[in-house]
């Protein structure tokens, strides 16, 4: 049914630390890996050793370069990126099938294979391009917040946590209820003010940012990138000046 | 967005022919069911034609079309479930309403069923602009302008090729005229508003708010995920067509309103009705332009993080 089911009481979710993420790509590749045979295999990769490699991916890690002008202060932000298993899930509602479908149980969001038919519109609801299409299997594919191993009873229970959390060295990514005021997750959020992307498309995201912490002194002086594209910002000598001229 | 050759095939084919049906339907209304019924049956035949031809279109770009009776059942939620409903339960109504004109043009339900016929077709058209328009993720598209250029649009293809279909058979009716310039002018204003609210571009999304930062910094792309191209960048990354966007909208414009209109008043002054037809043909022409357009323009908001 892809009417959504309002007030999921348990609502399992992520919550990343972009202060402490070091960008390593880990969670990525770990799930990747977990998820090749897991509830949603395979993760078609095609033209894996050609030109133009293309693949399936759950977890893509973006880096990006935050200026902000007015104190010139900049840093570097890595960003996980992944389904937020949103409680206003759009990618649920446009799905003329039923393919689409967020559980009532604990709110992870899934699709069910044997009935998708590959319209491709929830990838198109979804503001943060958390869907993949498999070109292959020609079904649409997503996080399943790895629910085949979180409550797979034949791991030891430290390990009933999504591939992306196990993975992480730095501890940047939690895994708990969000619905529940007394988890370990929740209190986190409140702690460090987490914060939604995108609060404006009005999703409701579960999963929870932790945006980078206020840095101790001052930044103003530190190194600034240069820009190697703009040959005026670099000092050129007599000879480079006359090849410049001539080429220019 | 990426412009699927599939899609702008089937909303610019199917949303004519459900205009035709409307046109034809509300034309048997007016004249009180006098066309012949081989002038019926024709442009009946002509409108499922491009209706279905429509749908066929819409099921080859899925990725399992055999699994298409699937989408009728989500019509609670989705758009795209109500319109295939709308789109299928079309054909019986249609079907009865042709046996029965057949039978006896003088049958008092005809009208009833015209009317319910009309309804749905307005319904499906409805639905497809619903579709785009209840996408928050793409500005340009989520407004209702979008709803309400499908409907104007579909309208109106369908009333040129019904004004062209009974000029061929022999009919001329100059109240047409009348119906066809001011849809022409209703279309080109919406299509126009559509485009000054896209230029607008005021959307809250941006590549701050994509981080979930409060205030808008200044964020620069430092390393993608991946060097090669992925589905996203390839389904919602297409860039190509903002380059030259104004170009082509003049173009639009100009092959789906203007010359048509110019084409209609010459034929009035001229006494010279047949020339119309050469107005539908451009007006296809734009039609594909504007659709392809449509796609092409449209921004998702997942590119804030590329």
């Amino acid at each position: 049914m892809t009417s959504l089911h309002n007030n999921n009481k348990i609502k399992l979710g992520l919550v990343i630390d972009l202060d402490i993420c070091v960008g390593c790509h880990a969670c990525a590749v770990n799930c990747k890996e977990w998820n090749s045979g897991g509830h949603s295999a395979p993760l078609t990769d095609l033209n894996t050793s050609g030109e133009n490699p293309d693949g399936v991916w759950f977890n893509r890690v973006h880096t990006f370069e935050i200026l902000d002008e007015e104190s010139d202060n900049g840093y570097t932000l890595n960003f996980p990126r992944s389904c937020l298993h949103c409680d206003d899930a759009p990618c649920v509602t446009v799905c003329p099938t039923g393919a689409s479908y967020k559980r009532e149980e604990d709110g992870i969001v899934l699709v069910n294979p044997d009935a998708c038919i590959g319209c491709k519109l929830c990838s198109w609801a979804c503001p943060y391009g958390a869907r993949e299409y498999d070109q292959v299997e020609k079904v649409m594919k997503k996080c399943t917040l790895c629910v085949d191993k979180i409550y797979n009873s034949n791991l030891p229970e430290e390990s009933r946590v999504p591939a992306c959390v196990s993975a992480c060295p730095t501890g940047a990514r939690s895994f708990g209820d969000l619905g529940d005021s007394n988890s370990e997750v929740f209190k986190l959020v409140e702690e460090r003010n987490g914060v939604d992307l995108m609060p404006e498309q009005e999703t409701k995201p579960v999963n929870k940012y932790l945006l980078p912490k206020r840095r101790i002194g001052n930044t103003r002086n530190a190194p600034r990138m240069n820009n190697f594209n703009n040959l005026e910002n670099k000092k050129l000598n007599i000879l480079e000046r006359f090849v410049d001229k001539i080429l220019s | 967005m990426h412009p699927a050759k599939s899609i702008i095939l089937f909303t610019t084919i199917s949303g004519m022919g459900y205009g035709l049906i409307i046109s034809l339907l509300i034309f048997q209304i007016y004249v009180g069911h006098t066309l012949s019924f081989i002038s019926y049956f024709l442009t009946f035949v002509v409108s499922m034609a491009l209706v279905s031809g429509g749908l066929l279109s819409s099921t080859l770009h899925l990725g399992h079309p055999e699994r298409a009776h699937f989408a009728l059942t989500q019509w609670r939620s989705s758009w795209l479930s109500r319109e295939g409903v709308f789109a299928i339960l079309l054909y019986p109504v249609i079907a009865i309403y042709t046996l029965l004109f057949y039978l006896n043009p003088d049958n008092r339900s005809l009208d009833t069923l015209s009317i319910i016929i009309v309804l749905i077709a307005i319904a499906t058209i409805f639905s497809t602009g619903k579709i785009y328009s209840s996408l928050r993720a793409i500005y340009s598209w989520n407004t209702e302008l979008t709803t309400f250029n499908y409907l104007s649009i579909g309208g109106l293809t369908g009333l040129m090729l019904f004004q062209s279909l009974l000029l061929l058979m022999g009919y001329n009716l100059a109240n047409i005229y009348y119906y066809l310039i001011i849809l022409i002018i209703l279309s080109c204003i919406g299509k126009i508003l559509y485009w000054v609210r896209l230029d607008l571009n005021n959307t809250t999304t941006n590549k701050s708010t994509a981080l979930g930062l409060k205030s808008q910094l200044q964020v620069n792309l430092l390393e993608s995920p991946h060097d090669a191209s992925n589905f996203l960048l390839k389904e919602m990354g297409y860039k190509v067509a903002r380059k030259h966007s104004k170009k082509l909208r003049k173009i639009a414009l100009l092959f789906a309103f203007i010359l048509p209109l110019l084409t209609i008043f010459l034929s009035i002054a001229l006494n010279f009705y047949h020339i119309t037809i050469l107005a539908f043909l451009f007006m296809i022409m734009g039609v594909f332009i504007e659709r392809w357009l449509f796609f092409a323009e449209a921004k998702h908001s997942v590119m804030n993080y590329y």
